[in-house]
């Protein structure tokens, strides 16, 4: 059939939502669909900008563009969702965060807020009346329910070349591959190193904002025996971290979904993570896939010297997390399969 | 116990030297470790063993139906068993099993299953495991009351039991009838999830296999080529023949450096010095280059520690040997460099490469190895060091030979010639065969030390990624073989 996916177009950002929107039409596309794909400018500021772009989408009509009828219309982000489609189905990769959980009432500028409203309102009628509605994560579907009331699936798609995933005997070490940023709290892993009883090291790949802070912290404490920056790596290089780790660590605060989870997963491998860390607690079982702690250096570096004095356990676990990432059934076939109304929940 | 690294750098040493051996995405994908297979035996057991050992399956494992409990139509003693497992979580103990035995005739089935529930340890246990039964209320709450109220309260419960077992008799068929429904139904649900594991694990096994499909393509056109080269092997045993024929009847070739005719071979030797000194690489780059054969040192130590360095040079290769538990010996014909080895505490020998292994006895070495002497050797020559160096290496020893790599169209047009001793480019083609023709067994090329990414022509279209590889690519190979094991030395 002839479907049109819908994403933003952000330029120069590039991430995670890249590899989505195009995993996203190359399945199509491999399934025999005629799948084009429409990426809309997107800007953050100014709000009005946002604005207009909500209200352009709202006029546009796809169900027979210049005489080419469309069978099925898939928006991933907003505010691509307002378009009007008789058969349109949304997975929401994430909403319009700013107005969302990173919105603060005591710092938000008067244009932010009544973006907000805009915002709220555009979700809650448009995102109300679509055929399907799915969400990226259980996390990010949570969100939609406690902010707009709406109800969401949880749809998971696998993380870029999961086919090239490898396990491999462990080298004693923990791995943490991400931006350095903030949010991802790599700062936990590091002076987790201070409190270690094992001799584990730590390998923490990725580059971003934190990286001067998080060396100074290596510097103070006297961790660069224990601990290293590599800064950032090839997709070779992970495949082989992945494979030669005693466990991979991924204790982000709330994140959405998370590929790092899965990739760990797919390399069979044990997954440390924390309470608080919203994605991975979909995933990882506290024992028997991976370690579920407190989002505290001593409690992290409890988990590794747990990996540590039992690598053989260590090593089922992973096991364990391998065979539960294909009994979720994460797939691009079943994504599809489930996207185009093909297959019941 | 798996290996741990002491040393965080050697650590990531190691997993850039994988991540270099991983094949392209996309590309020939034999090198990648399988997948360890999942499950799928487990399975078929499990599912095998599912009639046998399971007892008797409820619906919902957390919300045992009265119907459930009570089994009608199953015999007492899978009854008890039944409760035991369901409401205790345990097996019935001997004595507690004779115990319900002997009682049940009298007592019935409602009421046991009501007396169990007000114990406090099924309480205890179906609090932990969460476990919630419905039972009509109309049966629980006299039973409960009246056994609180001691002796006279068990006289009171007689009428209870009565009525209890009166029920059980007149609807006996009809509860026989639905327990073995609910069971079926348990059964179905049971049977489903164990498909659907089954099936998910069957769907990952399949995309295993497509990749491994894939491998198998692979090989096929290894098969092929191996084929064509048989070819070439044949007029090579010829050629060999022939030339064994001749040595019969003339006396062998004296072999030997040539004398330079107008220039003292010293002052060629301080040219040569300041040479090297003015284009080689920095200390550090030069060791961190040369870690890239950590994996065939790891590889040669089966064989001993003996090593032959050809062309030491200033011995940055010696002392990675020593560091890594070798006894190295430098060869050089450059006196200066030998000299500079000696003082640094090296073995190192002024001598030729050849009458260097010629001395060496057989089957001795577990590493032969010459950096950037290739190149400078007539052809001659280095057929006789390559067939020399078999015979020195012990099984599983090493020959390690690195020249520049002319595949680079700069290297091979222009930076060879920067060296006036150079003869001409080898090609990683022609000593792959060089190395197999001699009996090398594993033979592999390993290229290195391509431009830096800024060096390269921006952009990823085919045009570009053709140029960047044709004038960026590796400016350096190097050519692996080992030795393997006569199988007729392995028989004695």
């Amino acid at each position: 059939m002839k479907i049109l996916v819908t994403a933003n177009h952000v330029p120069f950002l590039h991430g995670g939502a890249d590899h989505h929107i195009h995993g996203l039409v190359a399945a199509l596309r491999e399934h025999g669909h005629d799948t084009e794909l429409l990426r809309l400018p997107f800007r953050f500021q100014p709000e009005a900008d946002v604005e207009r772009l909500m209200s352009y989408c709202e006029t546009l009509d796809m169900t027979r563009p210049n005489g080419q009828a469309v069978d099925r219309l898939i928006s991933l982000q907003f505010p691509g969702y307002g378009i009007h489609h008789p058969a349109h189905t949304v997975w929401v990769m994430h909403q319009h965060r700013a107005v969302y959980e990173l919105f603060d009432d005591h710092q938000a500028t008067p244009a932010l807020r009544q973006l907000r409203q805009a915002v709220i309102d555009y979700d809650n009628r448009h995102l109300g009346r679509v055929s399907q509605l799915f969400a990226n994560s259980a996390r990010v579907a949570e969100r939609l329910a406690s902010h707009n009331g709406l109800a969401a699936t949880p749809l998971y798609h696998p993380p870029h070349g999961a086919e090239r995933l490898y396990h491999a005997e462990d080298w004693g070490y923990v791995f943490y591959p991400s931006r350095l940023e903030g949010l991802k709290r790599q700062d936990l892993l590091i002076e987790a190193a201070r409190h270690l009883r094992s001799p584990a090291k730590i390998l923490i790949a990725g580059d971003g904002g934190q990286r001067a802070r998080y060396e100074a912290i290596i510097e103070r404490h006297d961790l660069k025996d224990r601990v290293t920056l590599t800064g950032q790596i090839s997709e070779a290089q992970k495949l082989a971290c992945y494979a030669h780790a005693l466990a991979v660590f991924f204790g982000p605060f709330d994140e959405d979904y998370g590929y790092i989870t899965l990739e760990a997963m797919l390399a069979a491998k044990p997954v440390i993570t924390c309470t608080d860390s919203g994605g991975p607690l979909e995933f990882v079982r506290h024992d028997e896939t991976g370690w579920v702690v407190e989002p505290s250096p001593e409690a992290v570096a409890e988990a590794i010297d747990a990996a540590w004095a039992n690598r053989r356990l260590a090593a089922e676990m992973g096991q364990a997390g391998r065979e539960a990432y294909q009994a979720h059934g994460i797939g691009w076939d079943s994504v599809v399969a489930r996207l185009l109304g093909q297959e019941k929940a | 116990m798996p290996p741990s690294f002491d040393d965080i750098d050697r650590l990531l040493a190691r997993l850039k030297q994988e991540a270099r051996e991983l094949p392209e995405a996309g590309n020939d994908a034999s090198t990648v470790q399988a997948v360890p297979m999942f499950r799928h035996q487990r399975l078929i057991d499990e599912l095998k063993a599912a009639r046998e050992c399971q007892g008797l399956p409820l619906v919902d494992a957390r919300r045992p139906q009265f119907v459930e409990l009570l089994a009608m139509d199953q015999g007492a003693e899978s009854f008890v068993r039944h409760l035991y497992r369901r409401l205790l979580g345990r097996e019935p103990d001997p004595e507690g099993m004779a115990g319900y035995l002997r009682r049940l005739p009298r007592v019935g089935r409602a009421f046991t299953v009501a007396n169990m529930l007000i114990s406090d340890e099924s309480r205890r246990f179906r609090e932990q495991a969460g476990i919630r039964v419905d039972v009509p209320a109309g049966l629980l709450v006299p039973v409960k009351r009246l056994q609180r109220t001691g002796k006279a309260g068990k006289v009171l419960l007689l009428p209870v039991m009565g009525v209890c077992r009166l029920w059980e008799i007149a609807w006996r068929s009809r509860l026989r009838l639905e327990a073995r429904s609910l069971r079926t139904e348990a059964r179905m649900h049971q049977l489903h999830d164990q498909m659907t594991t089954v099936l998910g694990d069957v769907d990952g096994q399949l995309g295993r296999l497509d990749h491994f499909l894939g491998e198998q393509q692979g090989a096929a056109r290894d098969v092929q080529r191996l084929r064509d080269e048989q070819a070439a092997l044949w007029s090579a045993i010829q050629h060999q023949r022939r030339a064994y024929e001749r040595t019969l009847e003339l006396p062998p070739v004296e072999r030997g450096s040539i004398e330079p005719a107008n220039v003292h071979q010293d002052l060629l030797d301080a040219y040569y010095v300041a040479f090297e000194d003015a284009c080689r690489g920095s200390e550090a780059q030069i060791r961190a280059h040369l870690r890239h054969y950590l994996v065939q040192l790891d590889q040669a130590r089966q064989a001993g520690t003996a090593a032959l360095d050809l062309g030491c040079g200033r011995g940055e290769w010696l002392s990675l040997l020593v560091e890594e538990g070798f006894e190295p010996t430098g060869i050089d014909l450059n006196i200066a460099m030998v000299e500079h080895c000696r003082e640094a505490g090296f073995a190192c020998h002024h001598q030729d490469a050849v009458s260097a292994l010629r001395e060496a006895p057989d089957n001795s070495q577990a590493v032969i190895s010459g950096f950037h002497i290739a190149e400078h050797l007539p052809f001659d020559v280095l057929y006789a060091l390559i067939d020399e160096a078999h015979r020195a290496l012990a099984p599983g020893g090493v020959l390690i030979l690195e020249t520049p790599n002319p595949e680079n169209l700069l290297v091979g047009s222009h930076t060879f010639y920067h060296d006036p001793t150079h003869r001409n480019p080898l090609t990683p083609t022609s000593m792959t065969f060089l190395l197999t023709y001699h009996g090398y067994g594993d033979v592999q090329v390993r290229r290195f030390n391509p431009y830096p990414e800024e060096a390269q022509v921006p952009g990823d279209d085919p045009l570009t990624e053709r140029v960047n590889g044709h004038l960026c690519g590796p400016q350096d190979f190097a050519i692996i073989g080992t030795k393997v094991a006569d199988r007729t030395e392995e028989a004695a």
